[in-house]
């Protein structure tokens, strides 16, 4: 069995660029679940139903749970591993005085839904990139801090592998994968397309730079 | 409140309310950001409403458009007001007046005519949204940005990706081939 686990972040991005019509034919290539957790359909769907400008994207959220493309993950185990793994990430890196609190329970949340299910083939789908950066490079995290705070701080390095073990992807890997599958397609040369998609998910809050969209487009 | 920021937040205060005097918009920019490492860190409130307030007020003073406005000058005056309590009131280590003071500001917004009323409301959430950024482009989630500002996630994304945080340097932690592959072979496996 596969799973992809989405924050709230790339389904953020999708929505707002259109793309979430890639999703179903998506999971059907995938062959897998796609999950979502409950304080992400909270995020997206429960908080954003109540203002008029995100009212339509959360409509169009819900429609894919209903449909079954997101299966929502919701206990008590799973909320047991948030709370554990918040308190890990947010005493990584402290100040003189305290642990400087870097995740909320969304992105906690999928790490967690990520360690307790018994799959061998899974990532999380993360577009923010704080937790990614904590995964994958904590030391350059711990680098980023310092010098956005211009101070000293205490890094825990012994949670550095914990977080080691989460697999990361982006939206704009996912939209690389449809674009190659024909998912997306338009009558244009593919460069181009491909430069479009991906710019519009930087634009929208996917952290992928300039120098990665470039290297995308060099891999057709 | 974190104690140490107390005699920074004063500063702050004082510094703006010369600045608002003076129309010296460049300084209260710098004023507003002076609270966000503080923020950022330790995710204080007090630092955060400090900073949005702050540059708030510089937008509205960089924008001459609502001076027009009949009520615009017992709000301007009211904010004036509102900045030294808040101040005086920190010096004298009474939180919840100068928290008052603070809020008093963004309320009195409600008491004008519907166009201004409109426009500093705006102001004040582009405000939000704008720290909410500097704060994410310090380290912390998105999402838990977004709860310390109240504001949404999706505005918070659609600002920030108009910035340059992906292009950072250190945000770059994994080779995009690896991440390509690593994703293919996931879809194929």
């Amino acid at each position: 069995m596969k799973a992809l686990i989405f924050d709230s972040s790339p389904i953020i991005t999708l929505a707002l660029n259109d793309l979430l019509r890639i999703l179903e034919p998506l999971k059907d290539s995938f062959n897998g679940e796609f999950f979502i957790t409950e304080p992400v359909k909270y995020e997206l769907f429960d908080k954003s139903i109540e203002t008029k400008r995100f009212k339509l994207e959360a409509l169009m959220i819900q429609d894919l749970i209903d449909k079954g493309i997101f299966k929502v993950k919701k206990d008590k185990m799973l909320f047991d591993e948030m709370q554990k793994i918040m308190n890990i990430a947010n005493n990584t890196f402290k100040t003189e005085s305290a642990g400087i609190k870097i995740i909320h329970d969304g992105e906690a949340s999928c790490l967690a839904l990520y360690k307790l299910l018994p799959f061998e083939d899974k990532a999380i789908v993360v577009d923010e990139r704080t937790t990614r950066m904590l995964c994958e490079n904590p030391v350059n995290f711990h680098k980023l801090l310092e010098k956005k705070h211009h101070v000293s701080i205490k890094a825990n390095e012994v949670n550095y592998d914990f977080f080691r073990k989460f697999r990361i992807i982006r939206s704009s890997e996912l939209v690389y994968i449809a674009f190659k599958k024909k998912i997306i397609s338009f009558n244009f040369p593919n460069r181009e397309v491909l430069d479009a998609l991906l710019f519009a998910l930087k634009f929208k809050g996917c952290s992928i730079s300039y120098n990665e969209i470039n290297a995308i487009k060099k891999m057709l | 409140m974190i104690e140490r920021e107390v005699d920074n937040l004063i500063y702050i205060l004082k510094n703006a309310k010369k600045a608002i005097n003076e129309e010296d918009i460049i300084l209260l920019k710098e004023l507003s950001n002076r609270t966000i490492h503080t923020a950022s860190m330790y995710k204080d409130v007090d630092s955060v409403m400090v900073a949005i307030t702050i540059y708030a007020l510089s937008k509205l003073v960089e924008r001459k458009k609502y001076e027009q406005y009949k009520d615009w000058d017992s709000f301007f005056r009211l904010c004036l007001k509102n900045i030294e309590s808040a101040s005086q009131a920190l010096k004298q280590n009474r939180i919840r007046d100068f928290r008052e003071s603070l809020i008093e500001i963004r309320t009195a917004a409600n008491k004008l005519s519907p166009h201004l009323k409109k426009y500093i409301q705006d102001i004040f959430r582009k405000a939000s949204i704008n720290k909410a950024s500097r704060i994410y482009e310090h380290g912390t989630s998105l999402g838990e940005t977004a709860n310390l500002l109240g504001i949404s996630s999706w505005e918070l994304a659609e600002y920030s990706g108009m910035t340059g945080i992906g292009d950072v340097d250190l945000s770059i932690t994994m080779p995009i081939k690896e991440r390509i592959k690593f994703t293919r072979d996931l879809f194929e496996k």
